[in-house]
């Protein structure tokens, strides 16, 4: 039996495989190249599509709004998904009250946005003054910032001297920090917000690492470096994010040359791409989860034994073999190895015993039991739900697995009476341990209330109780411990959830380039200012 | 004298293999076709491997030990699921194609028969379906019956419907116009009896020609709502599916979806081919 | 002669056709009113476009008429359901122009008529030996009703057709032009035949034609048809030895005579005559249609329509200065000169 080789022996160059694809002579005619030639070095990003529009408070894109928002603009912290606790961004430092309930932000000084506002308190006060007042005239419709930063629990903001911006919170809450390094709360320029008002997404201006220079919706976005981003001036002059939806076309640019860095790839090409010169695939830590959801109030997905009996029939070796190609690990639980909260002795917790499985399905009554699981159609989906339907059906339950669009499959998944099982991705937008509870586990949410009806469940006031209680410890050592906690509790009195597999999004970067944050790039996450060009 | 008649004969022998390679090259679309749906109906007892259960080592290149065309990275027998692939193709670009003559059939030779404000409103009805693109009202119809193989078959029978709907009108249109009809009318038939006993017989040939021709445009639509994960549900195997399951290999793997794609292009090509030798013959005058 | 078997009462067919932006009616046969008498031979004669074939299909409700009654046994034939109507079709039979178009090209001879024969209530175990005595009547023999028409020549397929017409049993007869698509040489035996079975069967028969010499020969009465409207009506013989009618007088002189004189005087004669342009039907003229060839037309013409008057001679003529009975056979003789 001879297994497909995963590492080529023999390092197929870029142009070799250019000229396999017989693209090479076509990708240089592709547009982009043109940003080019006047000899600044141009870092060229693929985005999935862009819209144009990047109102920071409604998300009128997804991955563009991201891709170009951690581009083109900063918030007070920064988390950069190596270290788990924020940084200082905009703001140089805080500190917090004694009772949790107040924070003062200290803003750095003789910083300005890109149109040369000066960035100050008033200006930091600007911004989020449009997230809670809803009179503001430059607030969006259907603006959700204030929700992502807290909700209820904000309740209000101060600007107490020049260069200090304070936030009132109801109670404490240690996962702040983390929240305000979202793509959602960056600062706006006062001037901008003055000028544009609610169109300010079709002119950005904040105070990032670049500003934007050009975009041709559905095109591209040119940005160049700003001379007074708080870590200076970044190296690489200019970036262009280019809308190269399709990951064959991807390939075809990287190849040629025409792209340098990517997030969008298949796990499938990994190998390949790895073994062609000039082509360099960054190590990701896994922070992107795929966990299949179990409706708590749905037939024998009722009984805790049979979602723990569910939980042990996955095959997460398979999963990781035949799913993702080996690029993605095995699981603990809700909490991974790259965030707080993740002990090694969770991977019991994930352990795949079909043995056990049987019986405990055999002890609640529901071998046969027919169960119908929904799954996106899209991506690595298909594979996952081929796997885990095989799986499930091997310790003799009779899975059906629907493969939905994104859109009717979100209609069914936040509906509980649509769905019993159903696959979920929980990616780190920030890298703070509350950040996979409070807003999917606890009551209330539509993750508890809807995806997996566990709000009903006696076990479920101790977990919330447990998570209010872990947000509010600001002592990292001891919040981390917290969410250690919280994982096997979840765990073994609720399994609302079988963790599946931890994965990345596979960075692939031109051998040229250094310095390239791929532990971002791997969620979601694109910070590209510390980026270098080596040659 | 012998040399001329050595000519001669050498000359007929040139000409009959020269027919006789025009009479292959006519026969080979067909034994195309028959190979498919051999293959298909004999999937369960050709294929090497249970396409859907079987489990061996994932992503096996070509020629290894027991898979001639390798695993996928499910670890499933590529020629397995290929040969069972065909069964959902040939399935559905029959089936529907059954399905749109006898609707499409029967609802053109009716208007085309009935004429003045019937025909005009119900052609009216068939060029609004017409406005849709056909795999756009293939994917409305499994938008609200979702996917399985009958709705599938449902899905690519309404695509074609209104290319047999006007076909059918246009050839109805043209008999009713004859006096047989005229005859039959004056001699007191029923409408159904002139629809059914006198223009049908006459309209059924060139349509079956047409529905022939249509088998491929049939398999194509099919595979394409597979593509779009619209078709036969995983893991069933299905050959439109299998390519959009290949795609992202293509660089490492390209024969899992070049090789699905080869059988759905050829087959496309060999049943257009038989579709054009029968319209040939019609065309021809194959009157009775 | 018995009371009429069908009484035309005005009756028309109008046609909507699509015209610029809008549509016109264009009148196929203007008000029309005639008897068919039981027993005899009606032969409707005119050129092409004259009306006769709408006026032998409307007579049936083949066409629906646009106005008028179609009387029959005291019955209006235009108000009854189409099932009603449907019930007495196989009493009205229609022999068509085209052999070829006529007979059901995929049904074998003996289906064709076996239907025709089930459908008037003839059981099964008979139909075939009727329909093989039908084939024996029109001169074919019983090999025929295995075969498709497509095997046999347009006389045999005439009579083919004649065979499923006589199948129904009906009464009445119309042939329309049943001839004209034949080759010369056997137009006589098709003609002898419907003659000859219409004598056998006291049918009645309406023959569409538009050779009035032949039909003189024929027919017991003869009503002459020009844009849409009977313009002459009246006994066979007479008509044909002194039309009143301008345009009777013409068709007589217009028939191909068997001498090369008298079809250079035909010719030269319709070359002298008016611009010989038909009237447009969708802009219909003032006054008498035919005025525009006519070589009688007075100013009248222009203004009043003619409408069916006596010509004194047992018929009735629509013209304003018909020709007078005297006149006709001198000018006939001059033209032949």
């Amino acid at each position: 039996m001879t297994t497909r080789d995963f590492n080529p022996p023999t390092a197929i160059t870029r142009r070799r495989f250019g000229q396999l694809l017989g693209l090479s002579g076509a990708a240089l005619a592709l547009p982009w190249r043109v940003e080019a030639q006047d000899g600044v070095e141009t870092l060229v990003f693929a985005l999935p599509g862009l819209v144009g529009n990047f109102e920071p408070h409604t998300w009128v894109g997804f991955g563009d709004t991201v891709h170009v928002m951690d581009t083109a603009a900063r918030g007070l912290t920064h988390m950069n998904f190596t270290d788990p606790l924020p940084q200082p961004a905009i703001a140089e430092s805080w500190t917090i009250s004694d009772d949790g309930r107040t924070y003062d932000f200290r803003i750095r000084e003789g910083l300005t946005f890109h149109d040369g506002t000066a960035l100050d308190a008033a200006a930091v006060l600007r911004t989020f003054r449009r997230m809670i007042d809803e009179d503001d005239p430059t607030r969006p419709e259907l603006s959700f910032a204030l929700d992502n930063l807290g909700g209820d629990n904000v309740t209000g903001f101060e600007a107490p001297d020049a260069m200090t911006f304070r936030i009132n919170l109801a109670k404490p809450d240690a996962a702040i920090l983390g929240r305000l390094s979202r793509p959602d709360m960056v600062i706006v320029s006062p001037a901008a917000l003055e000028e544009y008002g609610q169109e300010i997404g079709l002119n950005f201006v904040s105070c990032g690492p670049y500003r934007i220079v050009d975009v041709t919706p559905n095109e591209r976005v040119v940005l160049e470096a700003f001379d007074n981003f708080y870590k200076g001036r970044p190296e690489v002059g200019r970036i262009v994010m280019q809308v190269i939806p399709e990951a064959v076309a991807q390939m075809t640019s990287l190849a040629s040359g025409d792209l340098t860095v990517t997030n969008l790839i298949p796990h499938s090409n990994i190998d390949r791409l790895e073994g062609m010169d000039q082509i360099r695939i960054e190590q990701s830590a896994a922070f992107i989860s795929a966990m299949l959801a179990m409706n708590c109030e749905a037939g024998v997905l009722s009984d805790i034994r049979v979602r723990q009996a569910i939980n042990k029939a996955i095959d997460r070796e398979a999963v990781v073999a035949e799913a993702f190609f080996g690029k993605a690990e095995l699981p603990g639980y809700i909490t991974p190895a790259a965030e707080q909260g993740y002990a090694p002795e969770h991977r019991r917790l994930s352990e795949y015993d079909p043995e056990g499985a049987r019986a405990l399905l055999e002890e609640a009554g529901a071998t046969g039991a027919e169960l119908s699981l929904i799954s996106e159609n899209s991506g690595f989906w298909p594979r996952l739900g081929q796997v885990v339907e095989r799986s499930l059906n091997d310790v003799g339950l009779n899975v059906t697995t629907e493969y939905l669009d994104g859109g009717t499959f979100n209609g069914r998944l936040f509906d509980k009476e649509a769905h019993e099982l159903a696959f979920l991705q929980r990616s780190a937008f920030f890298p703070d341990p509350d950040g996979r509870f409070s807003p999917l586990f606890a009551s209330g949410t539509a993750g508890a209330d809807e995806i997996t009806a566990q709000s009903g469940l006696p076990a479920q006031a101790r977990l919330d109780e447990m998570i209010a209680a872990a947000n509010a410890e600001s002592d990292p050592e001891a919040r981390g411990q917290l969410y250690v906690e919280i994982n096997t509790y979840m765990a073994e009195e609720i399994m609302p959830v079988a963790a599946v597999v931890n994965t990345f999004l596979p960075v692939a970067v031109s051998e040229t380039l250094a310095g390239v944050n791929a532990n971002a790039l791997g969620t979601y996450r694109t910070f590209l200012e510390d980026t270098t060009f080596t040659s | 004298m012998a040399d001329s008649a050595g000519q001669k004969i050498a000359a007929g022998g040139v000409a009959s293999l020269r027919l006789s390679a025009g009479v292959a090259l006519a026969a080979l679309p067909w034994l195309v076709a028959a190979i498919f749906v051999l293959a298909a109906l004999l999937a369960p007892w050709l294929a090497p491997h249970d396409p859907v259960a079987g489990r061996a080592a994932p992503m096996q290149q070509m020629f290894s030990d027991g898979h001639l065309l390798g695993t996928d990275a499910l670890g499933r027998d590529t020629l397995s699921r290929l040969l069972f692939g065909l069964r959902p193709m040939l399935v559905v670009s029959l089936g529907a194609v059954a399905l749109a003559l006898a609707a499409g059939g029967a609802y053109g030779l009716v208007s085309g028969t009935a004429g003045g404000r019937t025909d005009w409103a119900m052609m009216r009805a068939v060029d609004i379906l017409m406005s849709f693109p056909l795999i756009l009202a293939a994917i409305l119809v499994l938008a609200a019956l979702g996917p399985s193989l009958f709705n599938v078959t449902l899905a690519v029978a309404v695509s074609q419907l209104p290319i047999f709907a006007r076909l059918a009108r246009a050839l109805a249109a043209g008999e009713a116009a004859r006096d047989y009809v005229l005859a039959a009318r004056a001699a007191g038939f029923s409408e159904l009896h002139v629809m059914l006993r006198e223009v049908a017989p006459n309209i059924a040939r060139p349509l079956l020609v047409q529905a022939t021709s249509v088998v491929a445009l049939a398999a194509l639509t099919a595979a394409a709502l597979s593509y779009l994960g619209l078709g036969v549900r995983p893991p069933a195997p299905d050959l439109g599916y299998m390519v959009k399951e290949g795609q992202e290999l293509l660089f490492i793997a390209p024969e899992q979806a070049l090789l699905p794609g080869l059988l759905i292009a050829v087959f496309a090509l060999a049943v257009s081919f038989c579709g054009d030798q029968l319209a040939d013959v019609e065309r021809r005058g194959g009157g009775a | 002669m018995s009371a009429p078997l069908l009484t035309l009462d005005g009756l028309s067919v109008r046609y909507r056709v699509r015209h610029g932006f809008g549509h016109r009616e264009i009148a196929a046969l203007r008000p029309t009113s005639l008897d068919v008498r039981r027993g005899e031979t009606l032969a409707v004669v005119g050129e092409s476009g004259s009306g006769k074939t709408t006026l032998g299909r409307a007579m049936l409700r083949l066409v629906e008429p646009t106005e008028g009654r179609i009387l029959h046994e005291g019955t209006d034939l235009t108000t009854l359901s189409v099932r009603r109507m449907r019930r007495l079709r196989p009493r009205f039979q229609m022999v068509f122009q085209d052999p070829y178009g006529s007979l059901n090209p995929r049904h074998r001879v003996g289906t064709i008529l076996a239907d025709v024969l089930g459908h008037v209530g003839v059981p099964r175990v008979e139909r075939g030996e009727r329909a093989a005595a039908l084939l024996a009547d029109v001169g074919l023999d019983r090999d025929t009703l295995d075969r498709f028409p497509s095997a046999f020549s347009g006389g045999q397929r005439q009579r083919i057709a004649i065979a499923r017409a006589l199948a129904a049993g009906p009464e009445l007869v119309v042939a329309d032009e049943p001839i004209s698509a034949l080759d010369v040489s056997i137009q006589a035996q098709i003609v002898n035949l419907l003659v000859e079975l219409k004598r056998e069967r006291g049918l009645t028969l309406v023959f569409i034609s538009h050779d009035l010499d032949m039909v003189a020969a024929i027919a017991d009465r003869i009503a002459v048809m020009y844009f849409g409207e009977v313009v002459e009506l009246g006994d066979a013989a007479t008509l044909a030895a002194a039309p009143a009618h301008p345009y009777t007088a013409m068709l007589l002189a217009s028939q191909p005579r068997p001498d090369v004189a008298a079809a250079r005087a035909t010719i030269a004669a319709a070359a002298e005559a008016p611009a010989a342009d038909l009237p447009s039907q969708l802009d219909p003229p003032l006054g008498c249609p035919f005025r525009s060839r006519c070589p009688r037309a007075l100013e009248r013409c222009a203004a009043e329509p003619p409408v069916l008057t006596s010509t004194g001679r047992g018929g009735l003529a629509a013209c304003h200065n018909p020709v007078p009975a005297a006149e006709n056979h001198p000018k006939r003789g001059a033209v032949r000169a």
